[in-house]
């Protein structure tokens, strides 16, 4: 069955555009109205406005939601399908460009460009895959440090704080607010290496007022992943 | 022994038979759920044990909560400016099926004729049946994109026609009705004093664009019967949680009967229904954000391997062709599942309208969706080598 597109509104460019955004107004079941001396479409969502500047020839009743039409890449987009290739990759680094195009709908090229503008700036920091050490047999010995501090004249903590970071033993680092300053995990081989390092290396820093050590027994939850048996898929293979 | 002849008289459910086959098979792979694979979120499950613990264990009222009605009520047309009375035009129903049934029941005298509008749900002809009506099928197409249309509805309307039942987003297509295409059929149901009965559970499982409901034109408010539930949108099949809005009269039919039969939902499911409205939207949408990635997976893998596959805008199943191999839908999927142990549900199932398809559900893994279109690539690769012509069309394609 047609469906009316951009391409039958004749007369013009603004008039094709008005038109499309009246087929977007029908597809969306919602109010799409094109404002001329912008050259762009107002999209109104519910309470949420988005400007978005689209060519009336690329948008189509079946290209989908609008966002998706406009599925170029933009320097500090804050696009919903990009926002989505982040989620994307974050879940699973090894997804390719291709499996990422095929899931979001956006072109592959488009993916491509993306992952890297956000690798140059630094937003997508690192590759790294999740593993239960413990699982696996490795016994290292993981704490949690809490740092107070004096914060020095004009630098703060930032100083201090960058400065414990470049330990290798410190596997993070955060400036935290409440009772203490510096939130730190440290890995080691042993719980004596683990207070050793702690003894000798930061509380003897003279902005380092006090510090306590809480080693870590077991892991339940690791950035955002379950660490116990998940619950098992239980549907029967077949339904209505 | 005797057994009301009617109830006889009823098909065995189509799908029986794969279940049965598929039961006796290592490894197999399905497609044929229709039910999320995701498990509840865990606020819902933790407020309705939360609810136990406390000692919320009673009957409620036989309308439910009235803090779940007040909620649906702003929950359902949110946005769109429809509303129903939480007092008087809302009934919490043990899942969408006692909704539909409640809703067939409340409004079918013998003889009766109601429409149904098809590929549709497998329960909606027994439900009339049961109910002493006669439904009576509403044929759509995939070239109009599985909508119904005003003429095809028309052709099927007679003096004993009463009333239309449709399901949108629709299971087993996923095709979905805008705004535009819903005014065809809220005319001919205003013209004819038609009531609809709308299956509206895949609502927020739209993709592109926003769902419409029949319920929220002009005209059609009193003559609807929306029905609702909590299954598919939050994950919740096992706590059989629904809902129906309409009329105050209508609604009021049906809860007598509901009074009578169920007497009230649940009351640790109303619990766990109310935390998903308050708290559960990102839950959601974290679900239908993932549904999608996949339609996209498996409707591009089904058109690769040259099973023309429409495009589904809504609930999570894909429903391709398999015309160009010659076989029928039941041939193929038995086929499937015996040959590489792919359980798929034949479109015919769902009425005549789906013959020459497979309803194929996206609500599996990434991986196993993957999997699965490469064991009916191989599969399809094996029908390459037997001589019937409409195979070599296949190829050619």
């Amino acid at each position: 069955m047609h469906t009316r597109g951009p391409q039958d509104y004749q007369g013009g460019r603004h008039q094709a555009r008005r038109g499309a955004a009246q087929a977007l107004s029908d597809y969306h079941n919602t109010d799409i109205t094109y404002h001329h001396s912008k050259k762009r479409f107002r999209l109104f969502l519910g309470r949420n406005v988005t400007f978005l500047k689209v060519n009336a020839k690329q948008v189509t009743p079946t290209t989908g939601f609008i966002p998706m039409a406009t599925s170029k890449v933009r320097k500090g987009s804050s696009d919903e399908s990009m926002r989505e290739v982040l989620e994307l990759l974050e879940n699973d680094s090894r997804l390719t460009a291709r499996e990422i195009a095929e899931q979001t709908g956006l072109k592959e090229k488009d993916v491509q460009r993306f992952i890297k503008e956000m690798e140059a700036r630094g937003i997508i920091r690192h590759y790294k895959t999740l593993i239960d050490w413990e699982k696996y047999g490795d016994d290292s010995v993981y704490a949690i440090i809490e740092v107070q501090l004096n914060p020095e004249r004009n630098v703060g903590y930032d100083a201090v704080a960058e400065r414990i970071s470049k330990f290798p033993e410190v596997v993070t680092c955060m400036l935290v607010s409440g009772d203490h300053d510096l939130h730190l995990v440290i890995k080691g081989k042993t719980m004596k290496e683990v207070a050793f390092f702690v003894a000798e290396k930061i509380a003897p820093l003279s902005q380092v007022t006090h510090t306590a050590t809480h080693f870590m027994l077991r892991s339940y939850k690791r950035e955002g992943e379950i660490m116990f048996e998940k619950e098992e898929d239980s549907r029967l293979v077949i339904h209505p | 022994m005797k057994i009301a002849k009617k109830v006889i008289e009823l098909p065995p459910s189509g799908i029986r038979k794969y279940f049965d086959i598929a039961s006796t098979i290592k490894d197999v792979i399905s497609l044929g759920v229709g039910e999320p694979d995701f498990i509840t979120p865990w606020r819902v499950r933790e407020a309705s044990i939360y609810g136990m613990e406390k000692g919320k264990t009673t009957y409620t009222s036989n309308w439910g909560l009235l803090e779940l009605r007040e909620l649906i009520s702003k929950y359902t047309f949110e946005g769109s400016g429809g509303d129903y009375s939480p007092n008087n035009e809302i009934l919490v129903t043990t899942g969408v099926s006692e909704g539909i049934d409640l809703a067939i029941r409340a409004i079918t005298d013998p003889g009766d004729e109601i429409l149904v509008v098809e590929p549709s749900y497998v329960s909606y002809k027994p439900c009339v049946i049961m109910a002493g009506g006669v439904p009576v099928p509403v044929s759509t197409r995939a070239e109009n994109d599985f909508k119904v249309r005003r003429e095809d509805i028309e052709k099927r309307i007679t003096r004993k026609t009463t009333a239309i039942i449709m399901n949108y987003p629709n299971n087993p297509t996923g095709a979905i009705m805008t705004r535009k295409d819903l005014e065809e059929v809220a005319d001919v149901a205003i013209e004819h004093d038609l009531m609809v009965l709308t299956d509206e559970v895949y609502e927020k499982l739209t993709y592109d664009g926003r769902h419409a409901s029949i319920a929220s034109l002009n005209g059609m408010r009193d003559n609807t019967i929306l029905l609702n539930g909590f299954s598919k949108a939050f994950a919740m099949t096992g706590w059989r949680l629904g809902y129906a809005c309409g009329n105050a009269d209508v609604i009021e039919a049906m809860m007598k009967i509901h009074q009578y039969t169920m007497l009230c939902a649940p009351i640790g499911a109303q619990l766990g229904a109310i935390e998903a409205l308050k708290n559960g939207q990102s839950d959601m949408q974290d679900m239908v954000r993932e549904y999608n990635r996949r339609r996209r997976v498996i409707v591009r893998g089904f058109n690769a391997l040259g099973m023309d596959c429409f495009e589904p805008k809504g609930a999570f199943y894909s429903f391709p062709s398999i015309r160009s191999t010659g076989l029928s839908s039941e041939e193929f999927s038995e086929r499937l599942l015996y040959d590489q142990g792919v359980v798929t549900v034949p479109g015919s199932v769902f009425g005549e309208s789906g013959i020459g398809h497979l309803r194929c559900s996206y609500c599996s893994s990434m991986e196993d969706i993957k999997e699965a279109l490469a064991r009916i690539g191989r599969f399809l690769d094996t029908l390459k080598t037997e001589k019937a012509p409409t195979i070599k069309k296949r190829v050619k394609r």
